[in-house]
């Protein structure tokens, strides 16, 4: 046993990932928002550990949304800290940040031009130059949605909020985000899509030890599947 | 330029060229189109402005006193910068200092090389170049300004969820307002390049009509023309980039984050 943990020690890879286990990826310590004056969240406060799905759950109005952008900076906080691996939200460059942990709002958007336009283009950003677009998957992954075979072809102003929405999805995970933000994920989805999009969401965070996510719905039901803790934010309001 | 070569207008004169509008006017009025009150209004506006611009510039040209002449292009690139935000249909922080910097930099940057580099006045200050030379890229500079400005403006307002879906996904800032700069640009320079275009295929240039009129020779009234639009397109082009990025860094903040709500609606 005492041999076995000082050969755990000695790999460094192990180590950081011993560390990563032992401590958390995304936080919040009492972080507070107004507007007006008027506080719509404060004392907020999570850990999200690997392979932990949140479920954010409050009223519309709560300011869930508001929390998600405000996670990945694209809102302010007007107190408290947002933490990724252990690094003040202050201290990273948010590009780097981002290409760790990624958004997908509710209402994703796209260039004119075809799908897969949209979705290569982000490839092509400073911040995600490690990755590759990795044609394959893709193709795979359109078959696997059984969507038409000449789908990425498509014009992507053309598409229905629906398809919109399952593009963002692909795009996103193709990314290799380590912790997804998902607002109301599949809220424009028919039921057999609902189901699809749920399987490649949780094929994604099952691939790797690093993964975990906050997920927002109106859906009750479908919380209660894909996640395995929750976080009420109408108690702060 | 022969200065004895165009014919002198009298007061006189003067007034039979109004007479030309009051006849509008009268048919305005008979046929109600109630147009009479705009043109009595705008022609008298001009007139007064004209008169009194004539006397200051008559009086500058007679001191040739240099402090004047830079005090009087002071006031007009001001004048510009301001006039080039009140055609703007939005506002942002800082707009007007935004406007005020690129306009009298570029206006000067321009009309100077053009004055020591170029044309070689002696003295620099020779209010005969130095006043229409700027007072033209001036005008054109107010205009690419006010239309890159309403451009970048609504671009950021219209694109917010693609932008907002871009630095969501690790596009830095610049990268997720690439698009929406060359839009501004583009729109900003869009008369300019469109005057170049057509020049002296449809309309003949006002400044070169007028040196023929005063007497020049039409060649050389071209030559003149010439080098006013390369530098009337060298200042536009400065000044809606110049302007453009400023706004960029108000409406992209520092942290890669769209300031879409610095935007408003002008009161």
């Amino acid at each position: 046993m005492a041999i076995s943990l000082l050969i755990i020690l000695n790999n460094t890879y192990a180590q950081e990932n011993i560390y990563r286990l032992l401590t958390f990826m995304l936080a919040a310590k009492n972080i507070r928002r107004l507007i007006d004056g008027v506080p719509i969240w404060s004392g907020l406060s999570f850990k999200l550990k690997p392979g932990d799905r949140l479920a954010l759950r409050g009223p519309s109005g709560s300011g869930k949304t508001l929390l998600m952008r405000s996670l990945v900076g694209l809102d302010e906080i007007d107190g408290g800290e947002i933490l990724y691996d252990g690094r003040s939200l202050d201290d990273w460059h948010l590009p780097d940040y981002r290409r760790r942990v990624r958004y997908i709002p509710q209402d994703a958007s796209f260039i004119t031009g075809t799908v897969k336009d949209s979705i290569s283009l982000f490839f092509r950003f400073k911040a995600n130059r490690d990755l590759q677009l990795d044609e394959y998957l893709l193709d795979s992954l359109t078959a696997q949605l059984q969507l038409p075979a000449n789908f990425l072809e498509k014009t992507a102003d053309r598409l229905s909020g629906g398809e919109k929405q399952i593009v963002a999805l692909i795009r996103s995970l193709m990314l290799q985000p380590e912790v997804l933000l998902l607002d109301e994920p599949t809220s424009n989805l028919d039921e057999s899509m609902v189901s699809n999009a749920e399987q490649l969401i949780e094929h994604w965070i099952r691939q790797g030890s690093n993964r975990s996510l906050i997920w927002t719905s109106h859906d009750t039901r479908q919380l209660d599947r894909m996640t395995n803790r929750n976080l009420h934010i109408s108690n702060y309001g | 330029m022969d200065n004895t070569s165009y014919i002198f207008i009298s007061n006189v004169q003067l007034g039979l060229a109004a007479l030309l509008l009051i006849v509008n006017i009268a048919l305005s009025v008979a046929l109600r189109l109630g147009l009479g009150r705009d043109l009595i209004v705008s022609a008298i506006r001009m007139t007064v402005q004209l008169v009194l611009v004539g006397f200051i510039l008559e009086w500058i040209f007679q001191t040739r006193e240099p402090l004047l002449i830079i005090l009087m292009a002071l006031i007009m690139a001001g004048l510009a910068g301001i006039a080039a935000v009140h055609r703007t249909s939005r506002r942002f922080p800082g707009i007007y200092w935004n406007s005020l910097v690129t306009i009298g930099t570029s206006g000067f940057l321009v009309t100077g090389a053009a004055i020591t580099g170029i044309l070689n006045v002696t003295p620099w200050y020779d209010p005969q170049y130095m006043i229409p030379l700027l007072g033209m890229v001036l005008g054109n500079a107010l205009t690419g300004i006010s239309l890159g400005l309403d451009r970048m403006m609504e671009e950021c307002l219209k694109n917010r969820n693609w932008i907002e879906t871009m630095l969501s996904h690790g596009a830095s800032r610049w990268e997720a307002a690439h698009e929406q700069i060359r839009e501004a640009l583009r729109t900003g320079m869009i008369p300019t390049v469109n005057a170049m275009m057509i020049m002296g295929i449809v309309s003949l240039p006002g400044m070169m009509t007028g040196q023929i009129l005063a007497g020049a020779d039409p060649m050389d009234a071209v030559r003149y023309q010439i080098v006013i639009m390369f530098m009337v397109a060298a200042c536009t082009a400065l000044a809606t980039l110049g302007v453009v990025l400023l706004a960029y860094r108000v409406l992209f903040s520092a942290d890669h984050r769209l300031m879409d709500n610095r935007i408003s609606e002008k009161k």
